[in-house]
């Protein structure tokens, strides 16, 4: 079962709003999970810790993920969603500041679907938020639900 | 050297067991001519004492002498041979040392050498560590100062889209001045990690070509700024020996530079071409007609947030030309500027001895034949 969920790993307070007030001036209604560091973020996915009540079968849409994160790095969250069968599918955006090439391939090599550099200029990072809405809520097709 | 010392010692003792003494003589008879006489000789030979008797004429007596005088000399001559022989010993002996000296310093070297090589390996090793560290500092530097900075653009440009109705033209003004000093501290940011990735990384050469390059750059820098009119010559077939992606931003920030530099120019030219060769090195150049600099300003071109121009007059952080010295450094070239104020800037460039120069770098007519600019 699928929810229109998008799922925002940022432990940056400000990214956080400034992510939500693009999505909203992109008029992207969907429910947004705001989580902010990495272990919390594996909770949330396999339903432990925190999240040991949330019905794991119920995946989100979309995940965008920064790589620099409080107590497992965004890599290391990605390499165990890949992992695992049940989330081996999920559409992972890297969504960051660094455009460092090491970085880039290893996201790359370790299973994303995109990565995103988030722009300085607040206009750019909206028009990129509202074209990433688009086109991965919208245009894309999600893996079948049924493995 | 033993027998020689044997001989030695023989011929003392034959000397001292040889000695004797006459003990007395007896002449016989008168008569003409020399008497024969009788000698009785008591010798000491080798410990044991031997009586003689001989009865010799005065001839005899001679040839004794003689004897005795032949002896005496061939003693002396063991003797002299002795000594030369030890003086060639201690000779020897020196030499010997001496070798065994040189061996000693020759191992002092090679310990030193490997010693030497010990340290090099552990400095490479202290370097890799450094420039590892480097990059992760870099990479730190990208999140860690970008991040911050998002904040004040994002929220000055909500300020400015939520609440531009409570403030004054001041305070519109003011607001328009941080954000545009945040992009330009985010442009300084990325820059500053541009010139810092030239310098790190593998240099993977290969043969690439220049001219298409130098076309794709263009077409960057007109999709960029579609109003922007100016006439772009590239020569054809210009080719080199280089990496690709590091090439790729020394041509950005060459004839990224002409572009801006010529954007005051009613009718902007920039040209691209090689001019010859220079120390067995292809010298290739990016020309353009615009503000120029004067040359007593050259040795600040290519020191980083070093500028020549105000960034009102000319935006800019002053790092493009150095990261393009870097690039060509890197490959083992140079690069260097001819200019004067508003008489256009000509940027000379070489990479270091292509790999095969023959078929790498354009041969020297091409380059003389029409496409090198008559100046220079």
């Amino acid at each position: 079962m699928r929810e229109r969920t998008i799922v925002l790993v940022e432990d940056n307070p400000d990214d956080v709003d400034l992510t939500l007030r693009a999505f909203r001036a992109g008029n992207i209604a969907n429910q947004i999970v705001v989580i902010r560091d990495g272990a919390e973020a594996l909770d949330y996915f396999f339903g432990t810790g925190a999240y040991a009540a949330r019905d794991v079968a119920i995946l989100p849409t979309l995940v965008l993920l920064d790589l620099n994160l409080p107590k497992i790095d965004g890599l290391e969250v990605l390499k165990t969603l890949r992992a695992d069968p049940r989330t081996k599918r999920l559409p992972v955006i890297i969504l960051t500041t660094s455009q460092e090439q090491d970085e880039v391939f290893r996201a790359y090599d370790n299973g994303c679907n995109s990565y995103l550099r988030k722009p300085v200029e607040s206009g750019q990072f909206r028009d990129a938020v509202k074209q990433l809405g688009l086109y991965w809520l919208i245009w894309n097709v999600p893996p079948p639900e049924s493995q | 050297m033993d027998r020689s010392r044997g001989a030695l010692v023989a011929g003392a003792l034959f000397c001292t067991a040889a000695s004797g003494y006459l003990v007395g003589v007896h002449q016989a008879g008168g008569g003409g001519g020399t008497p024969p006489r009788t000698y009785l000789l008591n010798l000491n030979l080798f410990g044991r004492s031997l009586h003689l008797t001989l009865t010799v004429g005065t001839m005899g007596v001679a040839v004794i002498l003689m004897l005795t005088v032949l002896l005496a000399v061939a003693v002396i001559l063991t003797m002299v041979a002795s000594h030369r022989k030890r003086q060639a010993e201690a000779a020897n002996r020196e030499l010997e040392t001496e070798i065994v000296e040189r061996r000693r310093a020759q191992e002092a070297v090679s310990r030193l050498n490997a010693e030497l090589e010990r340290r090099v390996a552990e400095r490479t090793l202290e370097l890799q560590a450094a420039n590892a560290e480097l990059e992760a500092f870099c990479s730190s530097v990208a999140h860690d100062l970008r991040a911050p900075l998002r904040g004040i653009e994002g929220f000055s440009a909500a300020l400015f889209e939520d609440c531009r109705g409570r403030l004054d033209q001041h305070g519109l003004d003011y607001l328009e001045r941080i954000r545009k000093a945040t992009a330009r501290m985010g442009q300084l940011i990325d820059d500053l990690l541009a010139l810092s990735r030239v310098s790190r990384g593998e240099l993977r050469r290969q043969k690439v070509d220049l001219t298409a390059l130098g076309w794709e750059v263009v077409a960057d820098l007109r999709r960029a700024d579609p109003e922007r009119r100016a006439e772009v010559i590239i020569a054809d077939g210009l080719s080199a020996s280089g990496d690709l992606q590091l090439l790729h931003a020394a041509l950005e920030n060459l004839l990224g530079n002409a572009w801006k530099y010529s954007s005051k120019q009613p009718q902007a030219r920039i040209e691209m071409g090689c001019r010859g060769e220079q120390h067995g090195q292809t010298v290739y150049f990016v020309k353009d007609n615009g503000a120029g600099f004067e040359m007593k300003y050259a040795g600040k071109l290519f020191k980083p947030f070093q500028r020549l121009h105000s960034v009102s007059e000319f935006p800019g952080a002053g790092v493009g030309l150095a990261t393009v010295q870097r690039i060509v450094r890197r490959h083992g070239g140079d690069i260097w500027a001819e200019s004067g104020a508003g008489q256009g800037a000509t940027f000379y460039f070489t990479l270091g001895p292509a790999a095969d120069p023959d078929r790498l770098s354009p041969a020297p007519e091409e380059c003389s034949a029409g496409n090198s600019p008559a100046g220079g």
